[in-house]
């Protein structure tokens, strides 16, 4: 076997039946009787003929085992071989990504019964980890404490701007109205924050802004 | 005339094999008919039947056999199958009349 493909696919097939990630079915199923038929020289066919009208019964493996590895490699077509062995290689690949997918799996089971049975907070601390998304992956109407969005015409700090009890100064004109003057009147969606309304309001009267807008501040 | 001696069990397949050898039929037969007879050994094989020359001459008909299989080779299955018929007569006698 001089060619470097032909020795390659060798090695190829001949690793994989020694690691039995091929196994002689695969050959054949790959190197079928048509293949042999076609591509195998005379005395390679009634070798085997020979040997199948002694053998108890044909099999995959006593193909393999009469024509030889070798033998197979150098006359069968190239590509058969190779498909052969993508074929193998493939299901390999697959049977290990399953592998990996039923041990997480396991792991889930694990703590899934460690939830169960744990009565020491264990159990409801996993169960907050396999059962509820992040924080943050939750949408902001159901984190805990969160009132549903609601939509207004206008931004809240338009809303502060209009109050009558709110004192004429320098910070109510200027750069700020022009400011509020650019905000666009469209409709947005505005999120509450956690501070309740009701205690927002006193500590405006009382002079604490909670504008975080830059620029100047009174 | 094959087709006729294997029907009527003048002759078997074992003794047909015994002529048309799996090494006539290597160096003879079709990648078609070869692929036919590999095939029904493996599907043999995987019903845990074995391969036997009854099987191997069930997948080439007679017709298959007289087009790939040399003619003399042939002749010496039928004329064996002859002799052992008693058909062929005493071939000592065969001399004598020539």
């Amino acid at each position: 076997m001089n060619a470097p493909n032909r020795r390659f696919a060798y090695e190829a097939l001949h690793s994989g039946l020694e690691l039995e990630l091929v196994t002689p079915d695969d050959v054949i199923a790959h190197v079928t009787p048509e293949v042999l038929a076609h591509h195998m020289p005379i005395a390679l066919k009634a070798k085997l003929l020979q040997a199948s009208l002694s053998a108890e019964r044909v099999t995959p493996a006593l193909v393999l085992e009469v024509v030889g590895l070798e033998a197979l490699v150098e006359h069968a077509p190239l590509p058969v071989l190779w498909a052969c062995v993508r074929a193998c290689a493939v299901r390999a690949l697959q049977s290990q990504a399953d592998d990996a997918l039923s041990s997480s799996l396991g792991i889930a089971a694990v703590t899934a019964a460690m939830a169960g049975v744990g009565g020491n907070g264990a159990g409801s601390m996993t169960d907050d980890l396999q059962l509820k998304p992040s924080k943050t992956a939750r949408p902001m109407a159901l984190r805990p404490g969160s009132s549903p969005p609601r939509i207004s015409t206008l931004s809240p700090r338009s809303q502060v701007m209009r109050r009558p009890e709110a004192p004429a100064g320098p910070a109510a004109s200027g750069a700020f109205d022009v400011a509020r003057g650019e905000e666009p009147p469209d409709f947005e969606i505005v999120e509450e924050t956690e501070v309740p309304t009701r205690a927002r309001t006193p500590s405006r009267a009382g002079g604490l802004d909670d504008d975080t807008r830059p620029g100047s501040k009174p | 005339m094959l087709g006729v001696g294997l029907d009527q069990k003048l002759l078997a397949p074992s003794q047909l094999v015994v002529h048309v050898t799996p090494e006539v039929l290597a160096h003879h037969l079709p990648p078609d008919a070869m692929t036919r007879v590999l095939a029904s050994a493996l599907s043999a094989g995987q019903r845990g039947e074995q391969a036997t020359p009854e099987r191997l001459f069930e997948s080439l008909s007679p017709d298959v056999l007289v087009d790939s299989v040399p003619l003399e080779v042939l002749w010496r299955c039928l004329d064996a199958a002859a002799e052992r018929a008693g058909i062929a007569g005493d071939r000592s006698g065969e001399g004598g009349h020539s």
